[in-house]
C-alpha cells in the first residue's frame, strides 16, 4: 500500500489530471449499426401540415371575402330581409316625414340613416329629397 | 411539472416526459432535424461518452448498451416541434434516466460496479497497477458520486452541464464532486469505503 501513499502528496489538480489521463473505454464493435438499425424512422409530417395550413388559409380568405360582400346591401349575399323589402318599396311620404323630423330634432343624420326606411336611400338622395320637399312645402 | 423523487441509491429521478415524441436538434450550435443521418451524426459525436457514463453508473456493459439503445430510440421518436438547446447535457440526462430505470429493474442491488469508464485493457504495462487502483476505487464509490466523477473526469463536462444532466443545482453538483473526489483519494490511500 506504500505505493498508493503518493496520492497524499498530490494536489487536487494533479490528482484530477492523473485520473483524466487514464485510458477510456470504447463502445463495442457493431454496437453502432445495431443501435441505429433499431432506431425508427422519424415521422415525415412537414408536407401534410403545410398543405393543411394552405387549405385553412384559403378557407379563411374565402370567408373573409364573403363577409366583405355581405356588407354590400345590393348584394344577394348580405342583404337582410328587411333591407330587401325596403329595397323593393320606395319610402312613403310618412317615412320621409319621419326622417325629416328625426333630422330636424338634431339627431345626427348618420344615426337617422340606420332607420329601416333609410336602408335603400343614400345620404345625399335623402338629403336632396328632404330639401326639395321643404322647398315645395 | 412533475416532482422528482429520490432513488434508494441516492440518485434523483427526473420526469422523462422529454423522451416522448420527435425533432430539430442542435448539433454544433445549429438546429438540425433528427433524421436518420442526424441520428448517425449524434451517435458518432456522443455515443461513446454516453456509453462510458452508463457503464460507470450501471457497472455492467450489457445494461449500458441496452440503456444507450433506449436513449437513441427515444431520441428518434422526438417531436419535430421540439428543440433541444444543449444537446450534450440533454443526452446525458436521458442516459441518466435510462440508467435509473435499469437499476430499478434489477432483482437485487449490486454492491460494487463491475466496470467503469476506465479501460484496463489498453493501458500500458507500467501504468497498469495505477490504473487498476483508480478503477477499483471509482467502482467502490456510491452511484451518485460515481456518476459525477464519471461526468467530470471521464467526460470533461462542466458543473453547469452536470447540473443540467442530473437535474440538480450547480452548487450541489460541485459539492458532490468534491465529496466524491475526497472519497476517491481516501480509497486510494487504503482507507475503508465507508469512512
Amino acid at each position: 500500500m506504500s505505493e498508493n501513499r503518493r496520492y497524499c502528496d498530490m494536489t487536487e489538480e494533479e490528482f484530477e489530471s492523473a485520473v483524466r489521463g487514464l485510458p477510456r473505454r470504447e463502445t463495442r464493435p457493431g454496437m453502432r449499426e445495431r443501435i441505429l438499425s433499431y432506431s425508427p424512422q422519424p415521422r415525415h409530417v412537414g408536407r401534410p401540415r403545410l398543405a393543411f395550413a394552405l387549405a385553412a388559409l384559403m378557407v379563411l380568405l374565402l370567408a373573409d371575402w364573403l363577409a366583405l360582400k355581405s356588407q354590400d346591401v345590393g348584394s344577394p349575399f348580405g342583404a337582410s330581409p328587411q333591407a330587401v323589402v325596403a329595397q323593393s318599396e320606395p319610402a312613403s311620404k310618412d317615412e320621409i316625414a319621419l326622417m325629416r323630423d328625426l333630422a330636424a330634432s338634431g339627431l345626427p343624420l348618420r344615426v337617422a340613416m340606420r332607420h329601416p326606411t333609410a336602408q335603400t336611400e343614400t345620404y345625399f338622395d335623402l338629403r336632396n329629397r328632404m330639401l326639395n320637399e321643404a322647398d315645395g312645402g | 411539472m412533475a416532482t422528482s423523487k429520490s432513488d434508494e441509491q441516492g440518485l434523483v429521478v427526473r420526469p422523462a416526459s422529454f423522451v416522448a415524441g420527435i425533432l430539430p436538434l442542435r448539433v454544433n450550435g445549429s438546429h438540425v432535424r433528427a433524421e436518420r443521418d442526424d441520428l448517425s451524426a449524434i451517435y458518432d459525436a456522443h455515443a461513446t461518452a454516453l456509453y462510458r457514463y452508463l457503464a460507470t453508473l450501471l457497472g455492467n456493459a450489457e445494461e449500458a448498451e441496452d440503456a444507450l439503445q433506449e436513449v437513441f430510440l427515444h431520441l428518434a421518436r422526438r417531436s419535430r416541434r421540439d428543440h433541444i438547446r444543449d444537446l450534450r447535457p440533454y443526452l446525458f440526462r436521458a442516459a441518466h434516466n435510462q440508467a435509473i430505470m435499469a437499476m430499478r429493474r434489477r432483482k437485487r442491488s449490486e454492491e460494487m460496479a463491475a466496470i467503469s469508464w476506465i479501460d484496463l485493457e489498453t493501458c500500458e504495462t507500467g501504468d497498469r497497477e495505477l490504473v487498476i487502483d483508480i478503477d477499483l476505487a471509482v467502482r467502490q464509490l456510491p452511484p451518485a458520486q460515481r456518476e459525477v466523477i464519471a461526468l467530470k473526469l471521464g467526460e470533461d463536462l462542466t458543473f453547469r452541464e452536470i447540473a443540467q444532466a442530473l437535474g440538480i443545482p450547480r452548487n450541489t453538483a460541485a459539492s458532490r464532486y468534491r465529496l466524491a473526489l475526497a472519497r476517491l483519494r481516501v480509497l486510494l490511500e487504503g482507507g475503508e469505503p465507508n469512512e
